[in-house]
C-alpha cells in the first residue's frame, strides 16, 4: 500500500476524511437497506454497516502499523483479532434480520428534541473552551430548563444560580477540582 | 484466623472520625445517586472518582465503595414510588415494588427493599471476606496465558449473559476491545489511530467514556421518549401508608432473601456480570422456588426482598475477581480499577501481599457501611423522595453539568469532555436499539489486560503456550462453551415451540 495514503489516513485530516466517506456511505446504503431488509430494520441495519465500516477502516489502517523490531507479536494481531470477531458477529446479526428473526426497530420517540438538546450541548461546550465553566453552565442551564418547556423564572434562576454556586464552592474551593477557566477570560483577567 | 487479625486491623483503621464520616457521606451520596433516574452506580463512582485524588487511598476507595454499595439499594426508592428504577438493577425491584405502592403499601415495599438489600450485602461481603484470600493464592500463580483465557471467558460471559441480545452483548464488548487499541501500542510503543491527535496517544479515557455511555445516554433516552416524569404518587399518600413490615414479616422472607443474597454474589463473581443481571436472575429463581409464585409481578414482597437482596450482594460478588485477579465484576468496578491505580495500588493478587490493610479496611467498611444503609435508609426515605420528585426539565441539565464536572476533571482535558459527550451520542443510538453498552465498557477495561497478556505470554512460550497449560486450556474451553450456550438455548426453545404448534 502507498505510504503516501498511510500517511494521510493517520493525519487529523485523514480522520475527518474518514469520517465524511463513513457518512455518506451510511445515508447512501438507506435506499438499499429499505430494499433489501425493509424499513423495520432499518437503524439495526445502520448501526451494524457502521460497525462494519468501522472495523474495515482499521483493519486498513493497520497495514501501516510498524513491524516488531525485537520479534513478538506485531501490534496488529489484537487488533485484528478483534475486528475479525466483529464482522462474523455482524454476519450473524444481518442473518437474524434476513431471516425476520429480529426484533423491529423501535417507534421514534421526538427525536427533534435530541437534536435540539444536542446542538445546545455542542454550542455549551463551545461557549466554555472561551467563558469557562461557570459563566456557560449558568447560560446552559437556563436555556436547558427552558427549552424542556419548564417556564417558573423564579425557579429555573434559582436552581441555576445556586447550582452554579455549589459547584464553585464543591468543586473548587472543597474538592481542589480545576474546572475550565475559559480562554476569554484568561485573556482578559489573567490566569 | 489470619483474616480475623486482618479484619480486627481493619475495623481499627476503619472506625475513625475520616473513614467514618467518608461511609456516611458515600452512604448518602450513593443512595442520593442511586434514587436519580438518569444517574446509575457506575456513574455515581465515575463522579466521584477524580474527586478522591487528594484523599488517603483508604478514606478515597471507601467513600467510593460506599457510593457503589448504596447507590446499589437508592435505586429501589423510585423504582418503588414512581414505577421509575433509579438504577438498571432496580428493574427487578418495580416488578413487586410499584404494585405494592399502588396498593397503599409503600412503607411495605420500602421496608422489605432496605432490610433486604443491607442482610445481602453483608452476606455478599461475607463471602468476599472467606473467598477472596484463597482465591488471591491461585492467582499468584497465575500465567499471562491465563490471564488472557480469564479475559476471554470474561468477555464470554457477558455475550451469553446477554440474553436474546446476546449477539448485540458480543458485538458491544468487541467493539469494546477494539476501542482499546487506540493509541501507543503498550508492548511495541506503536502509534495506533492516533490521527495525529495528541489526546488520543494514551486511548480514550475510560471515565470520559463511561460517563457518555450511562448518564449522557440516558438522558437522551429520557429526552426522546419520556421527558414528563412520573409522579401519580402524591406524599400524601405515601404518607398514609408509610407502615414498615413487622418482625415477622421479614422472617417471612428470609429463605428469598438468603438465597439471593448467595446467588446475587456468586453471579457477582463472573465478570461482565452486573448486578441487574443477578437480579433477574435471582427473581426468576425466587419465583420458580416460591410458595406464591403466582403472585410475583403483582405484589409479592418476596419479589422485592430477592431483587435487592440479589442487587446488594452482587457487590461483594464483584469484588471479588476486581481485588483477587484485577478483572472487574461490573461496570463500577471497573471504575474502581481506576480508583485503585490512581493511589498506586494495583488490583489483584499482590494487593492482598503488599497491601492488607488497604483490602481489610475496605471489607470492614463495606460490613459498616451496610449498617449505615439501614439507618440513612430508615431516615431519609422520605427526603429521597422529595429529591427525585423534581421535573426532568430541572434534573437534565443539571445531570449534564455534572457529567462534564467528572469528564474534564480526569485529565483537565476538554477533549475528554467532547468525548464524553460523543460516548453520550454513541450510547444513545446503540441502546435505542437494543444494544447493551455495559459491554462495551467491560471490552474498554478487559481490552488491554487481554492484549498484553496475550502478547506476553506468546514471548514467554510461543503461541503453543495457550494450549499445553491446563488452566487456559480449561478457561478457553470455559469461554467456547459459554459462548456456545445462547445457541443451544435457542435451538432448544425453536423445537419447543415448534413442538407446541405441532
Amino acid at each position: 500500500m502507498p505510504k503516501e495514503l498511510g500517511v494521510f489516513l493517520n493525519s487529523t485530516n485523514g480522520l475527518w476524511t474518514l469520517l465524511a466517506i463513513m457518512a455518506v456511505f451510511l445515508v447512501s446504503m438507506v435506499p438499499v437497506v429499505k430494499r433489501v431488509f425493509g424499513k423495520e430494520y432499518l437503524g439495526q441495519s445502520l448501526v451494524l454497516l457502521g460497525m462494519l465500516y468501522l472495523a474495515g477502516i482499521f483493519f486498513l489502517l493497520s497495514l501501516w502499523f510498524r513491524p516488531p523490531r525485537l520479534g513478538g507479536v506485531p501490534s496488529t494481531v489484537i487488533p485484528r483479532l478483534w475486528i475479525v470477531g466483529i464482522v462474523l458477529v455482524v454476519a450473524y446479526l444481518f442473518s437474524r434480520i434476513i431471516t425476520k428473526t429480529e426484533e423491529h426497530d423501535p417507534a421514534s420517540g421526538d427525536l427533534r428534541r435530541v437534536l435540539r438538546f444536542s446542538i445546545s450541548v455542542i454550542i455549551y461546550l463551545i461557549v466554555m473552551v472561551y467563558l469557562g465553566y461557570y459563566i456557560s453552565s449558568f447560560l446552559y442551564l437556563v436555556y436547558g430548563m427552558w427549552s424542556l418547556s419548564y417556564r417558573r423564572w423564579p425557579v429555573i434562576l434559582g436552581v441555576t444560580v445556586v447550582w452554579v454556586a455549589a459547584s464553585y464552592f464543591v468543586f473548587y474551593r472543597l474538592l481542589y477540582v480545576s474546572l475550565p477557566r475559559g480562554l476569554l477570560i484568561i485573556a482578559l483577567f489573567g490566569r | 484466623m489470619e483474616i480475623f487479625t486482618y479484619m480486627i486491623q481493619g475495623f481499627s483503621d476503619i472506625v475513625q472520625i475520616g473513614p467514618l464520616v467518608a461511609i456516611v457521606l458515600g452512604v448518602i451520596t450513593g443512595v442520593a445517586v442511586g434514587a436519580m433516574p438518569g444517574l446509575s452506580p457506575a456513574m455515581g463512582v465515575a463522579l466521584l472518582l477524580p474527586f478522591t485524588f487528594q484523599l488517603p487511598p483508604l478514606i478515597g476507595l471507601v467513600l467510593l465503595c460506599s457510593v457503589y454499595l448504596a447507590s446499589n439499594y437508592g435505586g429501589s426508592i423510585t423504582a418503588i414510588a414512581i414505577n421509575t428504577p433509579g438504577t438498571p438493577s432496580a428493574v427487578v425491584t418495580a416488578f413487586d415494588g410499584y404494585p405494592l405502592n399502588r396498593m397503599g403499601k409503600t412503607g411495605i415495599a420500602m421496608g422489605h427493599s432496605l432490610v433486604s438489600s443491607v442482610v445481602g450485602g453483608i452476606i455478599g461481603i461475607i463471602i468476599l471476606i472467606i473467598f477472596a484470600q484463597p482465591l488471591a493464592m491461585v492467582a499468584i500463580q497465575m500465567h499471562p496465558a491465563e490471564y488472557f483465557a480469564l479475559a476471554v471467558f470474561g468477555l464470554t460471559t457477558v455475550a451469553s449473559l446477554g440474553g436474546d441480545h446476546w449477539g448485540k452483548a458480543f458485538l458491544a464488548a468487541l467493539f469494546g476491545l477494539l476501542i482499546t487499541t487506540v493509541g501507543i501500542d503498550p508492548i511495541g510503543g506503536v502509534r495506533r489511530y492516533t490521527f495525529g491527535v495528541r489526546f488520543l496517544f494514551d486511548g480514550f479515557a475510560l471515565i470520559p467514556a463511561l460517563i457518555g455511555l450511562f448518564a449522557l445516554s440516558e438522558l437522551f433516552m429520557k429526552l426522546e421518549y419520556d421527558m414528563k416524569g412520573n409522579s401519580d404518587v402524591t406524599i400524601e399518600d405515601r404518607s398514609a401508608n408509610d407502615r414498615w413490615p413487622s418482625i415477622k414479616e421479614y422472617w417471612a422472607v428470609k429463605r428469598t432473601t438468603v438465597q439471593s443474597a448467595v446467588m446475587g454474589t456468586l453471579i457477582g463473581i463472573f465478570p461482565g456480570a452486573g448486578s441487574a443481571i443477578a437480579s433477574f436472575i435471582s427473581y426468576d429463581f425466587a419465583k420458580r422456588t416460591s410458595k406464591n409464585s403466582e403472585s410475583f409481578g403483582k405484589g409479592q414482597p418476596e419479589g422485592v426482598a430477592a431483587a435487592e437482596a440479589a442487587n446488594s450482594a452482587s457487590v461483594g460478588g464483584a469484588l471479588v475477581p476486581l481485588l483477587t485477579l484485577g478483572i472487574p465484576g461490573s461496570a463500577a468496578t471497573a471504575v474502581l480499577i481506576g480508583a485503585l491505580l490512581i493511589h498506586d495500588l494495583v488490583p489483584g493478587p499482590q494487593l492482598f501481599r503488599d497491601s492488607p490493610d488497604i483490602v481489610y479496611g475496605i471489607f470492614a467498611s463495606l460490613l459498616i457501611a451496610n449498617i449505615a444503609i439501614l439507618f440513612v435508609g430508615f431516615g431519609g426515605s422520605k427526603l429521597w423522595m422529595q429529591v427525585i420528585k423534581l421535573k426532568p426539565a430541572i434534573l437534565t441539565p443539571i445531570i449534564l453539568t455534572v457529567s462534564f464536572i467528572g469528564s474534564f476533571s480526569v485529565q483537565n482535558s476538554m477533549f475528554d469532555v467532547a468525548a464524553c459527550f460523543g460516548f453520550g451520542i454513541l450510547g444513545w443510538i446503540l441502546r435505542r436499539y437494543k444494544f447493551p453498552v455495559s459491554p462495551i465498557v467491560l471490552g474498554m477495561v478487559l481490552g488491554t489486560l487481554a492484549e498484553e497478556n496475550f502478547r506476553r505470554a506468546v514471548l514467554m512460550g510461543g503461541y503453543s503456550v495457550f494450549f499445553t497449560r491446563p488452566a487456559t486450556l480449561i478457561l478457553l474451553f470455559l469461554s467456547v462453551a459459554s459462548f456456545a450456550v445462547p445457541f443451544i438455548q435457542q435451538r432448544r426453545r425453536k423445537r419447543k415451540m415448534a413442538n407446541t404448534k405441532s
